[in-house]
């Protein structure tokens, strides 16, 4: 392992690992250095000469940031030579800021502040004008106010290095030099996933939302940390809210599961909570119109049909959850199907059976804490930088600072699959369960899976021996990997499992509590149920989805067949058009819960906004309608007696409260681990259905997947997201016009 | 005394670039010696010779040789410095215009010191009428057997590229330089890992000066302690000077190290022009301390001598002005080149850069009062020690030494400022 050296610095003793950056050093010991360009994890850049201190035996000022420590260093941080120096560098940053400071939206956040007031008087008094330049829209997202960056590039290297997207660079030189895409003196935009992590990083307001800017100072607002509703990974973000108004998303110093990691949706996909859009009152089919009633007209109109239907058959009523609900939401509504109206049809709107993968899983998920120190990921499948991005973040952190090996299997040529990939087995569409088989079965059988699979048998003996070769292995499931096949994935660990390598598993459902609502019971039946309406079910109860969005006019017609019709939404979408009656929902902005991410990890979600008033959560409209109908069903009258309730009937989150949640943040629920052997021929004759129907006409699909494919696609909620909508409405209809995606 | 051609033997032969001509006058002999000797052998010569890298540094070339870990598994190069932008300096241009063999046999013998088999000349864009030059030069080698494969049988492979680069004088700086040459953005690297040890392509590669390499193969040749003893104890063999400025003949001179520079001015460079008196010198290119009539009389051409009336011998360019000079003219001339050329990476030479220029500016106008001299020598000391790479100091040290030894030209352009309060 790494020896341990002893440096001296301001005359404390201090020990630390050989090599390690003298400020990090420093920083963790609490002596305070000053620093613009020092980031951690990002490469040492020596830029802003912020962090110079003295080290005995060199000639000269030495920058903390890019000196290891070695044994008997002798370090002074705190001579009046050093703080003279530091001094001379805001003197030198100053000399051409703009002391815009109390319209700037960073003041008071703002690292350059901080510094100027530690350090008292700068001596600079500068006579001359300075240097003005005009401030750039790098992008619909992101402003640049070149005046005010002090140049230490964290915008550009983060880009770089954590995201993999290479958007930004130095353009021209000298004191001219400003930071922006390749051509933005000829007004080239940001070609980029939009992340705002430069945003993010940058200590001072040269970089700054759009979305966000001169809309609060940073101490008028209300910061809620809470955890994000839009992937499975479910990022932390800090939510800023001034009265009733959503402000911005930001996720600086944070320390949960994405550390200051967000992705464009993350950062910019939740001004929905405050769209003009938003339902406020309940609505109610009038002649053929919905019209705005109260809550009690509603409630009891509601109350009297779905008991009159219930009393005949009550498996003709439905209730349908989204994956986008909260665990206490899901919870709330599986209970009042189950026991209150004790119907057999309820569950959720999912394309892929998750919960095949569950019952027969063999080996532990993996946290991204833990995908960041894998050694080898087989990944089948799956794109996460569209759809996981935190995933992805943490799988190319492995590949760049541990070396892990991955290997990828995919029907696309994906982001990862360009840039990361190990080995990469271009396949055709569908032939995921053959190169599973291959795996499995005996070499002899290569060359039959690897026509199947249009790859080289060479290719998946290859895959096979990286995968045999590997200590530890990370099993990633992608969510074309489905029915059967996702089955014999999550059997197959139970092959690879040995004392001598640990496998573990990633999957990456689509929605933010795709696994929570599976956990309270919400069966992903919904398209099954569907081909029921009209016939075996009469009304249907939907929280939260918006199928006809998402899957069009088989879903319409299928609605249209119910009697009765009941949505619960945020907004007025496509499918709570077709209703009989529309309940105005509380977003996750305004209320308290919970939601299980794709790796089983509970986190809150943390009430930010009080709300108009008039909405209500999912779990409280269910409760006035079963007291309506004088339906008992265990109802509770706060989020976290829910929960209680969860954790006491789920063992899966047996031990969480809120309470635990409040201190640890994250906590991984227990899944169960079959420990059963299992025998490759059981496995190979669970895939053969799943082999027979691929479909050996389809050639490979040889177009890279683009940029943004995934994570600039609107839906119900990101259409009502005012930057996205803008950004993105007309290059959806260029793109649907053109036919060119 | 006077000159002692060595490195320019060959300028005054006609077609001195042909390769007939190079073999004609003892050219690759000293190849033909190296590759019979180890390549311990090799740099224990150089060593000797007491050479010390011609580009400015100064640093003695056979060390830095020794540093190039040559039990690495990885390549390694050979990179010759040929982006000659020091104002003031135009020896290395010389060199590759009238001797380009000189230099390729240097390189072939350097590489092949170091175990490198590919190497490049890295050559400032403006000579781009050079590349012509060197590239007709390393066809007539290769097709003699000098470079390619298996040179003169020794199994030795070396081939040569010229790359030019696109006229940053921040290019010039090693590491810099080798950004540049990957096709990045030229800003010079952190050090430590020095080239030596981590180079071109993370690579184990050789930085050398063309003049550095030029006088290679006559240490081989004759040996280190013959070069040696042209020079210094400490600086050895001969070095060539760009005398510019007020003298009657200006022009490149090789003399020995430890030339008196009053001599070189005097002799080769034929006098002050007009009979004028001498009032400043800048002995080694414009990043130097400027120096006096009275220091300039003291020195000797070697780096001791230099150091010791406070200034360096750096690349040679010895820019002499005479009485009539305004040496506040000439230093704002000097900081404008080097705020347009530094490449802001660090914050006090990009912020400095510019901020003397502003003041210079105001100074210049007319407008400049006693406060702008204090800010100015203020920004200064910030500057100095405390930028990324020395292009900061380089901008600097000719500021500080002018205002130091010619405070007059200065302090006559501002007005007495009332005292200002300050701050507590």
């Amino acid at each position: 392992m790494t020896e341990t050296v002893k440096i001296k610095v301001d005359g404390r003793e201090l020990e630390a690992p050989k090599g390690k950056l003298l400020i990090e050093v420093c920083l963790e010991n609490g002596i305070d250095i000053p620093n613009f360009c020092y980031y951690p994890d990002l490469t040492p850049q020596a830029a802003c000469r912020m962090c110079l201190v003295r080290i005995e035996r060199m000639p000269k000022l030495a920058t903390s940031c890019t000196v290891q420590v070695q044994d008997g260093m002798v370090v002074t941080t705190q001579s009046e030579e050093v703080l003279e120096a530091r001094k001379g560098m805001l003197d030198l940053i100053l000399g051409n800021h703009p002391l815009d400071c109390p319209i700037c939206d960073k003041g008071g956040q703002c690292e350059l502040q901080d510094q100027v007031f530690a350090h008292g008087t700068v001596y600079g008094r500068y006579e001359v004008k300075k240097n003005d330049t005009r401030e750039w829209r790098l992008s619909p997202f992101i402003a640049y106010d070149p005046q005010r960056c002090v140049r230490c590039y964290r915008c550009i290297r983060v880009c770089d290095e954590v995201m993999d997207v290479h958007a930004l660079g130095r353009i021209f030189r000298g004191a001219k030099e400003v930071i922006g895409p390749y051509g933005i003196d000829k007004g080239y935009s940001l070609d980029c996933e939009q992340c705002g992590y430069c945003v993010e990083v940058c200590p001072v307001g040269a970089l700054l939302s759009v979305d966000s800017r001169f809309r609060s100072r940073p101490w008028d607002m209300r910061e809620t940390i809470t955890t994000c509703q839009h992937c499975a990974d479910g990022c932390q973000m800090r939510l800023g809210t001034r009265g009733s108004q959503y402000v911005r998303v930001a996720s600086k110093d944070l320390k949960g599961i994405n550390g200051e990691f967000l992705c464009i949706k993350g950062r910019y996909g939740s001004s929905y909570i405050s769209s003009e859009e938003r339902l406020d009152n309940p609505y109610l089919r009038k002649d053929g119109k919905l019209v705005e009633v109260g809550w009690e007209e509603a409630i009891k109109y509601v109350a009297a049909r779905l008991k009159a239907i219930s009393a005949e058959d009550r498996d003709a009523v439905a209730v349908l959850g989204s994956p986008r609900l909260t665990n206490e939401a899901a919870f709330a509504l599986a209970s009042f199907a189950r026991k209150g109206l004790k119907t057999s049809n309820y569950g959720q709107i999912a394309d892929v059976d998750l919960t095949r993968f569950f019952a027969n899983l063999t080996a532990p998920l993996a946290t991204h804490a833990e995908v960041k120190k894998a050694e080898t990921i087989f990944m089948l499948g799956g794109d996460p930088t569209e759809n996981n991005p935190l995933s992805a973040m943490v799988i190319r952190y492995a590949v760049r600072k541990n070396g892990a090996r991955l290997l990828m299997v995919n029907s696309r040529r994906t982001k990862i699959a360009r840039r990361q990939a190990e080995m990469f087995l271009h396949i055709r569409r569908g032939a995921e369960p053959a190169v599973l088989a291959a795996l499995i079965d005996s070499d002899e059988n290569a060359a039959r899976y690897a026509e199947l699979a249009k790859v080289k048998p060479e290719q998946l003996r290859r895959l096979g021996k990286a995968i045999s070769d590997s200590k530890r292995l990370l099993v990633v499931i992608g969510p074309e990997v489905n029915g059967a096949t996702l089955e014999v994935a999550a059997r197959f660990a139970a092959l690879l499992k040995s004392d001598s390598r640990e496998v573990k598993y990633l999957i990456l459902p689509p929605y933010n509590n795709s696994v929570g609502t599976l956990d309270m019971g919400l069966r992903p039946n919904g398209h099954e149920l569907k081909s029921l309406f009209g016939t075996k079910i009469k009304a249907l109860y939907l929280a939260g989805s918006n199928p006809v969005e998402q899957y069009g006019n088989s879903w319409k017609e299928a609605l249209s067949k119910l009697d009765l019709l009941v949505v619960a939404d945020l907004f007025m979408t496509e499918t709570a058009q077709l209703a009989d009656v529309v309940f105005p929902v509380n977003s996750f902005a305004e209320l308290d819960g919970t939601y299980t991410n794709a790796v089983g990890q509970v986190q809150r979600v943390n009430r930010a906004l009080e709300g108009t008033g008039r909405t209500r959560p999912d779990w409280m409209i269910i409760n006035m309608l079963a007291k309506e109908m004088g339906l008992e069903f265990g109802a509770r009258g706060s989020a976290a007696s829910i929960f209680r309730d969860i954790a006491s009937e789920i063992p899966a989150y047996s031990g969480i409260s809120y309470d635990r949640l409040r201190k640890e943040w994250a906590i991984q629920t227990e899944r169960k681990i079959s420990t059963t052997a299992e025998q490759p021929d059981a496995l190979l004759s669970a895939l053969k259905g799943e082999i027979a129907k691929i479909d050996l006409s389809l050639d490979l699909d040889r177009e890279p997947v683009r940029q943004g494919s995934g994570l600039f696609r609107l839906g119900t909620l990101t259409s009502r997201v005012a930057v996205m909508r803008e950004a993105f409405k007309a290059k959806e209809q260029v793109e649907e016009a053109t036919g060119v995606r | 005394m006077a000159e002692t051609k060595i490195l320019t033997a060959r300028f005054d032969l006609p077609n001195s670039t042909s390769i007939d001509t190079y073999l004609k006058t003892g050219g690759y002999q000293a190849l033909e010696k190296a590759l019979k000797m180890t390549q311990e052998e090799i740099i224990e010569e150089v060593k000797k010779s007491a050479l010390r890298g011609r580009g400015g540094a100064g640093f003695p070339t056979g060390l830095k040789w020794s540093f190039v870990p040559r039990s690495s598994p990885k390549p390694k190069y050979l990179v010759c410095n040929a982006d000659e932008s020091e104002p003031g300096t135009c020896k290395d241009r010389y060199l590759m215009e009238k001797d380009p063999h000189q230099l390729i046999e240097g390189m072939i013998i350097s590489a092949y010191a170091i175990g490198a088999n590919l190497s490049f000349i890295y050559i400032r864009g403006e000579y781009w009428y050079l590349i012509a030059v060197l590239e007709k030069a390393i066809e007539e080698a290769r097709a003699r057997g000098y470079l390619g494969k298996n040179i003169l049988g020794s199994k030795f492979e070396l081939d040569i590229i010229v790359h030019p680069g696109a006229g940053a004088y921040i290019c010039g700086e090693e590491t810099a330089l080798l950004e540049s040459l990957e096709g990045k953005r030229g800003h010079p690297r952190i050090k430590p890992p020095f080239p030596a040890v981590v180079g071109l392509y993370g690579c184990p590669t050789l930085v050398n000066n063309v003049e550095t390499l030029s006088a290679v193969p006559h240490i081989i040749l004759k040996g280190g302690d013959w070069y040696r003893q042209l020079g210094t104890e400490k600086s050895g063999g001969t070095k060539m000077f760009s005398l510019s400025g007020h003298v009657n003949r200006p022009g490149n001179y090789e003399v020995r190290m430890g030339y008196p520079l009053m001599q070189l001015i005097n002799e080769e460079g034929g006098g002050i022009r007009d009979g004028k008196k001498l009032k400043a010198v800048i002995p080694g290119g414009s990043s130097v301390p400027i120096i006096n009539a009275e220091e300039a009389a003291r020195c000797n051409l070697d780096y001791e001598s230099c150091q010791s009336v406070g200034t360096m011998l750096a690349s040679g360019g010895v820019i002499v002005m005479d009485e009539t000079t305004d040496i506040f003219e000439t230093t704002f001339n000097l900081i404008k080149f080097y705020k347009h050329e530094s490449c802001g990476w660090c914050t006090p030479c990009r912020e400095g850069t510019d901020w003397l220029v502003k003041l210079f500016k105001k100074i210049k106008s007319g407008s400049g009062t006693q406060a702008d001299l204090e800010l100015i020598e203020r920004l200064c000391v910030n500057i100095e020690g405390r930028s990324h790479c020395p292009l900061g100091e380089a901008a600097v040290l000719p500021i500080t030494s002018a205002m130091k030894r010619f405070p007059e030209d200065f302090t006559k352009r501002v007005r007495k400022t009332l005292p200002v309060l300050q701050p507590a």
